[in-house]
């Protein structure tokens, strides 16, 4: 493919927008890729500066400036959180527009395909934005479309799709968290939480508690990503249960929560097989910026969960 | 492709619950397409057993070979198979036999139900398509095999069971040669309908081989 010259032709437009930006940084505590890394350049606020520095011609355009613009998962909580109402992830797309076709663009947080793909296409018939195509005998990845919701992640049979920068969200990166939770004393649940829906208000609202909580919340990016080994994986690690919060019906703009409905209906199934309560993983619905229905749903769980007792393993 | 279903879990956990090291070994081609039996698949199935049979009763150990079909492939699994008393295989049931000649040793097991050759409709929906049946007639019946989409696999059709499209064993099935009439009339090549196909013969079925034109000496050499 040729290789273009990078303009700010599509973030032209925005130059007064930025200017509205007061740099409050409220956006900070929303941003799942920001709390992952703590780094300033990963907020939103600090994409915004970088995009302002590219406009006006103060930075120059760098692979690394690109990696760190494209990696968003586009929940949508720093355009909520947003004090002057930019619209962030609009400008992030539009960044990403710019970078596409030069010598700058790459993936970011955007999913990538290995050489372990079997052309099964499964991911370009299943991708809810139509990121993917099989192009020259290869499937390639529009970092434009793709919001790196996952839902390719979980169909890949041949574990061939991944994210160079997953920020916290790949397989390896939540077995190694739910090992380590639930090696403490008193771990006895995951909750797999959505980050687009209500997980970052709920972190937001509470202190941290005095007593560490029986539970750890993991944030998954869609309910569409949690491939079934990864659900079973607390399991492995002696939990008593695991709690999957997705959207409700409708409202997953990757209809991730048809996924995650499917694949916990099937362990629920086979938890009965195994002898083991099948309340024991369940799933909850809730709907965006319920913190208070989703705080219930986990003390309900809890309180079952605890009648339940510990998984007894032979 | 070849298209395949897992089988119910406690079918493949009770074919194993006797050994020690056990190896859950994917294909990555045909089963790995239909999401039946790819490095996914095998990992799916490897928590489960690990969950069900506990990790320290038996050892699992997970691989994912290109085809099982293919004895180049089969042959990374030389050095690593010593150290198995078993293997679960998740490939199709030509890929599980190869396995199974290349270490007769070793006791095979199959995780999934071979089922047809098929086409892809959507993600996780395949549909038969052919029976490998070594006498393809698909020139003359416009594209649309009798001998699997008719219930008799007729070769010249169709019968009197035929029923506005329907066949007689079921209204939602086809009827394959109204299929077969409607495309051949299409095409305006409906005379070709009228045409008599020798019978297949399907007595004394032997297994079938194929050696393609210009690789006749290579095979005697072989031999």
């Amino acid at each position: 493919m040729e290789i273009r010259p990078f303009e700010t032709k599509h973030l032209d437009k925005w130059k007064s927008t930025l200017d509205s930006c007061i740099r409050c940084g409220y956006c900070y505590e929303h941003c799942p890729v920001f709390k992952d890394t703590r780094w300033e350049s990963n907020s939103p606020r600090g994409k915004m500066i970088m995009i302002y520095g590219l406009l006006s011609g103060k930075l120059d355009p760098s692979t690394y400036i690109a990696d760190k613009i494209s990696s968003c998962f586009y929940c949508g909580r720093c355009n909520a959180a947003c004090s002057s109402g930019v619209t962030l992830t609009d400008i992030i797309t539009d960044a990403k527009r710019d970078f596409q076709g030069t010598e700058f663009e790459t993936p970011g947080s955007t999913s990538v395909t290995n050489t372990d793909c079997a052309a099964c296409l499964a991911c370009v018939r299943i991708c809810p934005h139509e990121a993917r195509e099989f192009i020259n005998g290869k499937i390639v990845t529009d970092t434009v479309k793709c919001q790196s919701c996952g839902i390719c992640v979980d169909v890949c049979p041949n574990k061939a799709v991944a994210t160079n920068l997953s920020y916290g969200t790949d397989r390896s990166s939540l077995n190694r968290e739910i090992r380590t939770f639930l090696e403490k004393d008193n771990g006895k649940a995951i909750i797999f939480g959505c980050n687009w829906s209500y997980y970052p208000d709920f972190q937001s609202s509470v202190m941290d508690p005095e007593t560490p909580p029986e539970y750890k919340i993991l944030i998954n990016m869609c309910g569409g990503r949690l491939e079934k080994p990864l659900l079973l994986e607390p399991f492995l690690q002696n939990a008593w249960g695991v709690l999957v919060a997705c959207c409700p019906d409708g409202d997953c703009e990757h209809d991730g929560n048809v996924k995650a409905k499917t694949h916990v209906a099937a362990l629920r199934e086979f938890l009965k097989e195994m002898d083991m309560d099948e309340n024991r993983i369940q799933l909850v619905q809730i709907a965006h910026g319920d913190k208070a229905g989703f705080q219930s749903a986990i003390d309900k769980f809890m309180e079952n969960l605890n009648t339940l007792g510990p998984l007894n393993r032979q | 492709m070849i298209v395949a279903e897992r089988k119910p879990f406690d079918e493949i956990k009770n074919m194993v619950s006797g050994y020690k090291r056990v190896l859950i070994l994917g294909c990555g081609t045909c089963v790995a397409v239909c999401l039946a039996g790819g490095s996914k698949e095998v990992e799916t199935l490897n928590t489960e057993l690990s969950l069900a049979l506990g990790k320290d009763k038996i050892k699992f150990g997970t691989n994912t070979i290109e085809r099982q079909c293919d004895m180049e492939f089969l042959e990374e699994l030389d050095t690593e198979i010593g150290e198995y008393d078993a293997v679960i295989s998740m490939a199709c049931g030509a890929g599980i036999q190869f396995l199974a000649q290349r270490f007769p040793d070793k006791p095979v097991f199959p995780a999934v139900n071979t089922s047809f050759i098929g086409v892809n409709l959507d993600v996780g929906w395949y549909e038969e398509k052919c029976r490998a049946c070594g006498s393809c007639v698909l020139g003359i019946t416009g594209g649309i095999c009798p001998v699997t989409m008719c219930a008799k696999s007729l070769f010249n059709g169709p019968c009197g069971g035929t029923n506005q499209g329907s066949c007689e064993i079921d209204k939602d099935q086809p009827c394959a040669w109204y299929q077969i009439y409607d495309r051949l009339a299409l095409q305006g090549r409906l005379e070709q309908i009228i045409e008599i196909s020798p019978p297949n013969d399907w007595r004394n079925q032997k297994p079938g081989k194929v050696i393609q034109p210009g690789y006749e000496e290579r095979v005697k050499v072989q031999k």
